[in-house]
């Protein structure tokens, strides 16, 4: 209890909130800095995984294995996607270019 | 004159009744009955349009599929911590069999016990608080903290003082000691002694408990009442002795355990219909009726439906008029469980039949508990006179069971003296309007701030929905952390994905606490991102509470 009261009271500092209008929810949590918010941020991220209430060190290996599989697909996609997109367009332009000759042909 | 399950709208009404197709199955809306009744203001106060739908908003599907999720990666490493402790990496902090005991059929490797250590454990600290002073409507808990990850606790030695208390079942705020009220308790002290050293059936039926089935039928409305020395024992031992083989209960999908307990030991038939659907409650009378016992045919013995007043896992309130219509139709029998109710509801508290409107004699079996409303223990149950006879020879809690503390007797003679206002004060009336009004306050407010809030508009017990098992702990840590101690449920008590947080009203509670709380709930909702509802209420306009401008003259 003693890491997750740290754990709290450190968020319940930051997460302040100013007006009382149904806008954005950032914006209502006063928060002043980018440290801040990135902090905010990693919070929703703890809550809504359910990774809140792990020992730190589950929640060390949980990071881990995430980031090293987003790390892998942005890996992948930044070599693959562009090859893919000029063989798709070429594909498709192809396809355009033999559907307007075959009109040509027909029309002469 | 009394009408009982009208069937038109009266002139003037602007409830919102649909055209009957016959008498009973009443799609949605309400009988309105015009009823003469002889205690409390029933008629005439609470109109049709007031009594309110029971809401249970649903939340977006993202929010349940989050739900899924957390606990999916919740139980991974559950299953990951199981093997390290099964490899012997890690010790078992929990019990487990002895080294002789390895080849037997295994103890705790159930579904329960992994719930226990892997999901429970980690967030306990939120239950079993301990608390140093009386649960009014402040109190102080003692400081708790945890070296191993909530293993094991030791306390600290301090307290955290003046936290707000949104947890007990202290409605009318009996649970109070205030030396000039608790003067006529200490009295009977004196004079009884505390321990009454027999069973109702043997030496000790005192006077005192005379007085309070006395005043207790006069309450209720109702011919004789009896008392019994605990609240659940009153529904586990008496349902036996009411129905037995050979009987039919209809039971709601969402009962309490104490009836699910009492059902099950009366050896009768138990079936199960939807929670407050008088749809499927219909079917199953008309198959009940038609079919009978399920071999043999033979028709049953008893029908007996049983409900409770207000559910408190969902706020929900029972649709009383329907249920009446539909019990006289089919000519089964109702057992109604007022525990949240009694004190509650109702115009003068006196549960839900003053609230729609309804003679209490109509009802067969009036079951409720003095724990919640009246501050004390135990419960009674009420009806006609030769019912309750009949329960004082035949249940198991009169013969077997020692009888109630003169202490507390006198506690719950006195509260019911003062919500009937016999002991001359307004007190009572007072208390009873106070939660009325914290109730609406509350429950519109948190409406308006976004909330999914279950239940009927009227019941003090308000769960917020929470969904998501890591924001379970997260909330109830942070509003301690402010100093309001909340009550958080999640499975198995409730379905997998409601978890929730439950707010119990109180009539102690002032406007200024009530505000303190919405405060934090409102930050804390949008710190954890708590407000899924999709209705959109307009923004009340800020009431101008200046007293002192200046008129022209």
């Amino acid at each position: 209890m003693t890491h997750a009261a740290d754990d709290v009271t450190e968020h319940r500092h930051i997460f302040h909130v100013g007006s009382s209008h149904r806008d954005g929810v950032a914006r209502r949590v006063n928060m002043k800095t980018m440290r801040e918010y990135v902090s905010w941020l990693y919070y929703q991220y703890l809550l809504i995984t359910g990774i809140y209430v792990l020992e730190p060190w589950e929640k060390s290996i949980f990071n881990a294995v995430l980031f090293t599989m987003v790390a892998m697909v942005v890996y992948t996609s930044y070599v693959f996607v562009p090859i893919h997109m000029r063989l798709a367009l070429e594909f498709f332009s192809g396809l355009a270019r033999g559907h307007l000759e075959r009109t040509v042909a027909l029309m002469s | 004159m009394i009408r009982t399950g009208g069937h038109h709208p009266r002139n003037g009404s602007s409830s919102n009744q649909k055209p009957l197709e016959d008498n009973i199955s009443v799609k949605n809306g309400y009988h309105r009955n015009e009823k003469v009744h002889s205690n409390g203001k029933g008629n005439g106060f609470y109109r049709s349009w007031d009594r309110g739908e029971d809401s249970f908003e649903e939340a977006p599907m993202y929010v349940a599929v989050l739900t899924y999720m957390g606990f999916g990666i919740v139980t991974l490493f559950g299953y990951f911590r199981e093997l390290l402790r099964a490899v012997g990496l890690e010790k078992c902090n929990q019990a487990q069999e002895r080294e002789e005991q390895k080849d037997f059929v295994p103890l705790y490797q159930d579904f329960e016990n992994f719930y226990n250590r892997n999901l429970y454990m980690r967030v306990r600290d939120n239950w079993n608080r301990p608390i140093c002073t009386l649960p009014g409507p402040v109190f102080d808990l003692m400081e708790r903290v945890s070296d191993d990850n909530n293993w094991t606790f030791r306390l600290t030695g301090r307290t955290i003082d003046n936290v707000i208390n949104m947890g007990s079942y202290n409605y009318l705020g009996f649970a109070e000691n205030n030396v000039d009220f608790l003067k006529t308790v200490a009295e009977t002290t004196v004079q009884y002694g505390v321990g009454v050293c027999s069973t109702r059936q043997e030496l000790a039926n005192l006077t005192v408990h005379k007085t309070l089935e006395q005043l207790v039928a006069e309450f209720l409305g109702v011919e004789s009442a009896m008392s019994f020395g605990m609240g659940f024992a009153t529904n586990s031992m008496n349902i036996p002795a009411l129905v037995g083989k050979g009987c039919l209960i209809l039971s709601d999908e969402l009962n309490h355990t104490s009836l699910i307990l009492g059902a099950r030991l009366s050896g009768a038939t138990i079936r199960v219909f939807k929670h407050n659907n008088m749809q499927s409650l219909e079917k199953m009378l008309k198959e009940a009726v038609c079919s009978g016992q399920p071999r043999t045919h033979r028709s049953w013995m008893k029908i007996l439906i049983m409900v409770e007043g207000i559910y408190s896992m969902e706020g929900s309130l029972i649709r009383l008029p329907e249920i009446l219509a539909l019990k006289k139709k089919y000519k089964a029998y109702l057992y109604l469980d007022e525990a949240h109710s009694i004190g509650a509801v109702g115009p003068t508290g006196r549960g839900v039949t003053e609230h729609f409107g309804v003679d209490p004699k109509e009802v067969d079996v009036l079951m409720g508990t003095f724990t919640k409303s009246f501050g004390a223990v135990g419960g009674y149950i009420a009806g006609k006179k030769e019912l309750v006879d009949y329960l004082r020879s035949h249940s198991h809690s009169a013969i077997y069971a020692t009888a109630m503390s003169p202490p507390v007797v006198e506690q719950i003679t006195r509260a019911l003296k003062c919500i009937m206002g016999t002991d001359g004060t307004r007190e009572g009336q007072r208390r009873v309007q106070q939660l009325a009004e914290n109730t609406r306050y509350f429950r519109s407010r948190l409406k308006e701030m976004g909330f999914i809030i279950y239940g009927n508009q009227h019941s003090p017990v308000v769960p917020l929905l929470l969904y998501l098992p890591g924001k379970v702990g997260a909330f109830s840590r942070a509003m301690l952390e402010r100093k309001i101690g909340v009550v958080v449920v999640g499975f198995p008590a409730t379905p997998i994905t409601e978890a929730r947080a439950r707010f119990c009203v109180s009539a102690a509670h002032t406007r200024e606490m009530l505000d303190k709380v919405l405060q934090s709930l409102d930050e804390l909702g949008d710190s954890i991102r708590l407000k899924f509802s999709r209705r959109r209420c307009p923004v009340r306009p800020q009431v101008c509470n200046e007293t002192d401008f200046e008129l022209d003259s």
